[in-house]
C-alpha cells in the first residue's frame, strides 16, 4: 500500500494543476466575450459588402478582372492555402482537426503552398519536414482588422506576381457548430454565389455604375478579401477558445474525480497507520504489564 | 423644403451613421459627387477623400464632415448605403499619427518594391494626406 505521504503529494500536485486549468478556462471565456463583441461591430459591414459584391457580380456580364470569372477549365498551376491554427496547444482536438483538413487538401493538390497562421501549425510542419512559406508569420491570437489587411496584402502580392493562381482558406467555423471548413478564397467562384431565383434580395431596380462594374469590383477586392480573412480568423479564434474551455472544463472534472478517489485512499492509509500504531502501543503495554508481574 | 432621404454609413470597425440626410457629397474615383433625394439608382466606387453630409436629425439640420477610405456607395430608391474601410470624424483624427503615417508611406514609395506594395503604399499616402486635410479644414473653421 502506498504511504499516506505519497498520496498527499499527489493530491497537492493535482490540486495545483486544477488551479491552472480553471484559470485557463476563465481566461479563455473572457477573451472570447471580448472578441465576440468586436465581431458584432464588424458583421453589419461585411454582410452588406458581401451582399453588394454578390449583386454586382451577378449584374456584370463579364469583367476582365482576374479575381473574377476565372476560366473554370484552366488547370491551376500554383495553389496556395491559408491554414489557421492556434498559437498554443491544450485546446482539445482543435489544432489536430485543422491540420487533418490541410493534409487532406495537400494530398489532393500536390505542391500546395502553405501559408500557416499560428505557432502550433508552424511547429507541426517543421516537425514533419514539410516546407511552408517561412516569411508568413502571423499570430492567431487576438485577430485584428490590421493583421487581416496585412495577410490579405501578402496573399494578393503573390497572386499579382503569378506565384499563386488559386487560394484556399482552411479555418474552423463557429456558425453551425464547430467544423473545419475548406473554402476557396480567390478567384471567386461563380458557383459560390447563389443563383438569382434562390436569392431573396433580388435587385429591386437596375443600377447605373460609376465608373464601371469592373472598376468598382477591383476597388473592393482588398476590402472583400480582408473581410473574409478577418471573419475566418475571428471564427477560428472563437472556436479555439471554445475548444480550450471545453478541454479545461473536462480536465477540471477529471481532477475532481481523481481528487475524490485519492482523498478516500489517503484517509484509508491514514486510518490504517493509526490503527497499526494503536495495536503496537497496546501490544507493547501488555508486554510490559506481563513483564512487571 | 428639401426632402430628406435615409442614409446608412457602415465602416469595417463600426456602424457609423444611421438616419436621415438632406444632401450628401461623396468622394468617388471620378471626383466629388453630390447626392440629393430622388437620385437615380446607382452604385459608385468611393475613393479616399472627404465626405460631407447635411444630416437631418429630429427636424434639425446638422452638417457633418468625415474622412473616408475606399469603399462603395449604393443608392437604391432613396436609400443610400455607404460601405467604407474606415471613416473618421475630424475630432477623432490624431494629426501627429497621420503625419507619421505620411512619412512612412513616403519612405515606402521611395523604396523599389513590387507592384502591390507600391499601390498599398500609395493608398496609405492618400489616406494620410486626406486625414490631415480633413483635420486642417476642421480646425480652420473652428
Amino acid at each position: 500500500m502506498t504511504s499516506s505521504k505519497e498520496i498527499r503529494d499527489r493530491i497537492n500536485g493535482i490540486a495545483e494543476t486544477k488551479k491552472i486549468t480553471s484559470a485557463m478556462y476563465l481566461i479563455a471565456s473572457t477573451k472570447m466575450r471580448r472578441i465576440r463583441n468586436e465581431l458584432e461591430h464588424t458583421r453589419p459591414y461585411f454582410d452588406a459588402l458581401r451582399a453588394e459584391v454578390r449583386r454586382m457580380f451577378r449584374a456584370a456580364g463579364s469583367t476582365e478582372s482576374k479575381f473574377f470569372f476565372p476560366d473554370d477549365n484552366a488547370v491551376p498551376r500554383h495553389t496556395g492555402a491559408i491554414v489557421i491554427t492556434a498559437d498554443k496547444g491544450l485546446a482539445g482536438g482543435y489544432n489536430a482537426n485543422v491540420l487533418k483538413a490541410a493534409d487532406k487538401l495537400s494530398e489532393r493538390i500536390p505542391g500546395l503552398k502553405l501559408y500557416v497562421v499560428g505557432e502550433y501549425g508552424r511547429r507541426y510542419y517543421a516537425q514533419q519536414h514539410i516546407k511552408i512559406e517561412d516569411d508568413f508569420l502571423f499570430s492567431a491570437e487576438d485577430p485584428t482588422l490590421h493583421i487581416s489587411r496585412e495577410i490579405c496584402a501578402r496573399i494578393l502580392k503573390d497572386f499579382e506576381a503569378d506565384k499563386l493562381d488559386r487560394v484556399y482558406i482552411i479555418y474552423t467555423d463557429m456558425q453551425n457548430g464547430v467544423e473545419v471548413k475548406t473554402t476557396r478564397l480567390i478567384p471567386f467562384h461563380r458557383a459560390a454565389w447563389p443563383r438569382p431565383e434562390e436569392d431573396p434580395e433580388k435587385p429591386s431596380a437596375s443600377f447605373e455604375y460609376m465608373p464601371s462594374v469592373a472598376k468598382i469590383l477591383d476597388n473592393l477586392v482588398l476590402s472583400y478579401v480582408t473581410g473574409f480573412i478577418y471573419s475566418a480568423l475571428v471564427d477560428s479564434y472563437c472556436a479555439e477558445l471554445t475548444a480550450r474551455m471545453e478541454a479545461m472544463n473536462a480536465a477540471g472534472n477529471n481532477a475532481d474525480e481523481l481528487l475524490a478517489e485519492l482523498k478516500l485512499n489517503y484517509q484509508r492509509a491514514r486510518q490504517a497507520a493509526i490503527t497499526g500504531e494503536i495495536t503496537e502501543i497496546t501490544a507493547g503495554a501488555r508486554h510490559k504489564r506481563t513483564e512487571a508481574k | 423644403m428639401e426632402k430628406p432621404f435615409s442614409l446608412s454609413i457602415l465602416a469595417a470597425d463600426k456602424p457609423f451613421y444611421e438616419g436621415e440626410c438632406l444632401s450628401l457629397v461623396i468622394p468617388t474615383t471620378e471626383g466629388q459627387y453630390g447626392i440629393m433625394a430622388n437620385h437615380l439608382n446607382m452604385i459608385a466606387a468611393v475613393s479616399p477623400g472627404t465626405l460631407k453630409a447635411r444630416l437631418w436629425e429630429n427636424g434639425r439640420e446638422r452638417v457633418a464632415v468625415a474622412a473616408v477610405t475606399e469603399g462603395i456607395a449604393k443608392i437604391e430608391n432613396n436609400n443610400v448605403l455607404i460601405l467604407v474601410d474606415s471613416i473618421e470624424k475630424p475630432e477623432e483624427i490624431d494629426s501627429r499619427r497621420a503625419e507619421r503615417e505620411l512619412e512612412a508611406a513616403k519612405k515606402a514609395l521611395n523604396k523599389k518594391a513590387g507592384h502591390i506594395e507600391h499601390s498599398l503604399a500609395e493608398a496609405k499616402l492618400l489616406r494620410a494626406i486626406n486625414r490631415l486635410k480633413v483635420k486642417k479644414d476642421f480646425s480652420d473653421n473652428m
